[in-house]
């Protein structure tokens, strides 16, 4: 149990996906200009790594392993994410209207979000089992929709502040990410118990 | 054999069709999302709650709208024929459109397995290369003459995870064994190959894999410092087990200049390593 | 034709480069560029990827219809990857091995998306491949370029162990440029990333402004 904790804390903060791994950087400073958006692309986007990451790890289990077939993993885990991008479309199209009008446009956007085939391809790699893998993935994109959110409130007041031309927009977006990240750098070591 | 080439297509097919046409309504979406453009997003919306005449509407809204995008942003002179857009005012033929993908998952599904063939036997030499060079330094050749990386043995350790054991043998006796520890660093874990001789004293430690801060953590690696080869010779009686810890600790060997729980962690690693070793001694050493 | 030709050269390299312009492909750009020599690794296996896609794309677009033509595109971009994760993990082991996750990881990387779509369903197969090859060469000199930086000012080399990864020939190559001690660490970890990038699309900005060209302001994400 112990253990759990500590691994998800890890994917979380101390490895968090975007500010230490470097995935899903185009949603990072695409679609961060407001918090009500960044919010619901991180809340569409841990419903996709979640339902994703564990029909990858059966994927990767059940039928790459299992009849050597390894080469094929990039390309049916895009096709396993597409089609999970798909499916929760439709159930949260079923399940809940109104949420499907918050969050169902930003659900495209996230089959070439790389944070979730990232987060995919890690936990195959670490060979987990398969708790393992869906609590690693939730905390991860747990982490991702809580920077995704934190950088959208310093952008909205970054809007409002004066800027040398030369630094408008992305550069400055840059810099500020980068003082984030020094931020989050403090996490390490949280995890070692 | 036939069967076991077969499946690859016949699966992606199977996700091919599947996935379908569905998908292929997203990337007009995300224009809509970044573009915030409120004709694009009612449209969106529209198109879940109608039939085939709102999805129409939808892709030609759309298609007005990539073409103007892409001019102002890639400077690329608008050259879409007027057919495209005509083509996707006809009703989506679901069908055809899953026949096209499943051709081109099949296709490409062929090209994949052919190579997958041809570099076979490179990736595979290329993964007992890597193997080889990293047992080859904790197990030092004098004391083997057999092939450790191809003499291994499948075992349990304390945490009931799998764990590969390597064998020396010298005429046939094991003479050491190397085996995988794991222990947690600052950034996450930190991968070491351990080598123990017959006799329970260690051979060396490496490092195979870790995160720790470069600068600072990092010095734990061969090629930056020399504080991984100081266990060589020690063993679990020489010194005891409670001595195996940093300085810090109570222990008697020294963390480093601006890390603590880097060499903590791997000394960790090292005493879980011996206690395994300890614990499976009469089963690792058989036939020594 | 010919200039044609020299416009999309000329757009991959510079005008519209991938990584200082339209904001694409960040993801490698700052999680490889810890030296010179990973991020010139990382762009060549993305430029083979997008010259390979592009063509395919261009060669097939008659066949790619509409709707179908997304899940096709990320297809072809799947298969080119997995042909070039293969073959390095095969011939160019050492590299393999550094970049490691993030070869699989060209497939969402948006840059080859982003041109199959502007270019490649459009155009024929020559001026395709060009278009894919050159954006993918302007994507590999932003990633050396930042490499660079970071590796110079983080721990005074440029292309350190350059030999190692790419064969004996580039040994000339590796340089020490500061003294061990006097690299700044901040440069080589994820903040570095960040601020070097944010940087030198900043150079890029002046550079332009100075040539008398209009700035883009914002990458294709503020646009698009």
């Amino acid at each position: 149990m112990k253990d759990f904790a500590l691994m998800m804390i890890g994917a979380a903060l101390v490895n968090n996906v975007i500010l230490a791994r470097f995935l899903g950087l185009c949603s990072f400073m695409g679609v961060t200009t407001r918090i009500d958006t960044a919010a619901g692309m991180g809340l569409a986007t841990t419903f996709v790594i979640t339902v994703s990451s564990m029909a990858d790890w059966a994927v990767q289990h059940y039928l790459l392993d299992a009849y050597g077939l390894g080469f094929l993993r990039t390309v049916t885990f895009i096709l396993v994410i597409a089609s999970a991008v798909q499916f929760t479309e439709m159930t949260i199209k079923k399940v809940s209207p109104s949420l499907f009008q918050m969050l169902g446009i930003y659900l495209p956007l996230i089959t070439t979000n790389c944070a979730v085939l990232g987060v995919a391809l890690l936990l195959v790699e670490g060979r987990m089992s398969f708790i393992g893998a869906t609590l690693f993935a939730f905390a991860s994109s747990l982490g991702y929709s809580l920077v995704m959110i934190i950088f959208a409130g310093l952008r909205e007041r970054l809007a409002l502040a004066q800027v040398p031309r030369l630094f408008a927009g992305p550069p400055i977006g840059f810099i500020v990410a980068s003082l984030l990240a020094m931020a989050f750098m403090g996490f390490s070591g949280i995890s070692t118990g | 054999m036939l069967k076991l080439q077969r499946l690859p297509t016949v699966f992606v097919v199977f996700v091919g069709l599947a996935t379908g046409t569905r998908v292929g309504a997203g990337d007009t979406a995300m224009i809509a999302v970044a573009t915030k453009n409120p004709m694009l997003v009612r449209a969106w919306r529209r198109m879940h709650g109608f039939g085939v005449a709102a999805r129409n509407d939808w892709h030609r809204t759309c298609e007005a709208s990539v073409k103007q995008i892409i001019r102002r942003i890639m400077n690329v002179p608008d050259t879409l024929p007027a057919e495209s857009v005509a083509t996707v005012t006809q009703t989506p033929r679901t069908l055809m459109h899953g026949v096209i993908l499943g051709a081109f998952c099949l296709g490409f599904g062929l090209v994949l397995a052919i190579t997958d063939r041809l570099t076979l036997a490179d990736i595979a030499a290329r993964a007992l290369e890597d193997r080889q060079n990293s047992l080859s330094q904790v197990i030092p050749a004098a004391i083997h003459d057999n092939n450790p990386v191809t003499d291994t043995l499948l075992m349990k350790d304390g945490r009931d995870k799998e764990i590969t054991v390597y064998r020396a043998r010298k005429d046939g006796r094991v003479t050491g064994v190397a085996y995988e520890i794991y222990g947690t660093g600052y950034a996450g874990e930190i991968r070491l190959m351990l080598g123990v001789a017959a006799d329970g004293k260690l051979l060396g430690v490496r490092v195979l894999a870790h995160k720790e801060t470069p600068g600072l953590g990092d010095k734990i690696e061969v090629k930056k410092g020399d504080w991984i080869l100081r266990f060589s010779g020690l063993s679990f009686e020489d010194p005891p087990p409670e001595r195996w810890k940093v300085k810090k600790d109570g222990g008697q060997f020294d963390q480093f200049a601006g890390a603590t729980i880097t060499p903590r962690g791997v000394l960790g690693a090292i005493r879980s390593g011996l206690e395994f070793f300890a614990a499976n001694k009469a089963k690792l050493t058989e036939g020594s | 034709m010919a200039n044609d030709y020299k416009t999309i050269v000329k757009d991959g390299l510079w005008d519209n480069n991938g990584v200082f312009s339209m904001l694409l492909g960040m993801c490698p750009a700052m999680a490889m560029t810890t030296s010179a020599t990973n991020g010139f690794g990382m762009g060549l296996a993305t430029a083979a990827v997008m010259a390979a896609s592009s063509f395919l794309v261009a060669v097939f677009r008659s066949r790619i219809t509409q709707e179908v033509r997304i899940p096709v595109f990320i297809l072809i971009v799947a298969a080119m990857v997995t042909l070039v994760d293969l073959a390095m993990n095969a011939w160019m082991h050492e590299l393999y091995k550094v970049l490691g996750l993030f070869i699989p990881l060209i497939v969402s990387n948006c840059l080859p998306l982003a041109r199959l779509e502007a270019f490649a369903a459009k155009q024929p197969a020559l001026p395709s491949l060009l278009d894919g090859l050159f954006m993918g060469l302007g994507f590999t000199i932003a990633l050396t370029a930042i490499g660079a930086v970071r590796e110079i000012i983080g721990s005074g080399t440029l292309f350190a162990d350059a030999s190692l990864l790419f064969g004996p020939a580039f040994k000339a190559m590796e340089l020490r440029l500061l003294p061990t001690d006097m690299g700044v660490l901040m440069m080589i970890l994820p903040p570095g990333g960040f601020l070097v990038t944010g940087l030198l699309v900043v150079v890029k900005r002046m550079v332009d402004l100075r040539a008398g060209k209009e700035i883009q302001m914002g990458g294709a994400h503020s646009v698009a």
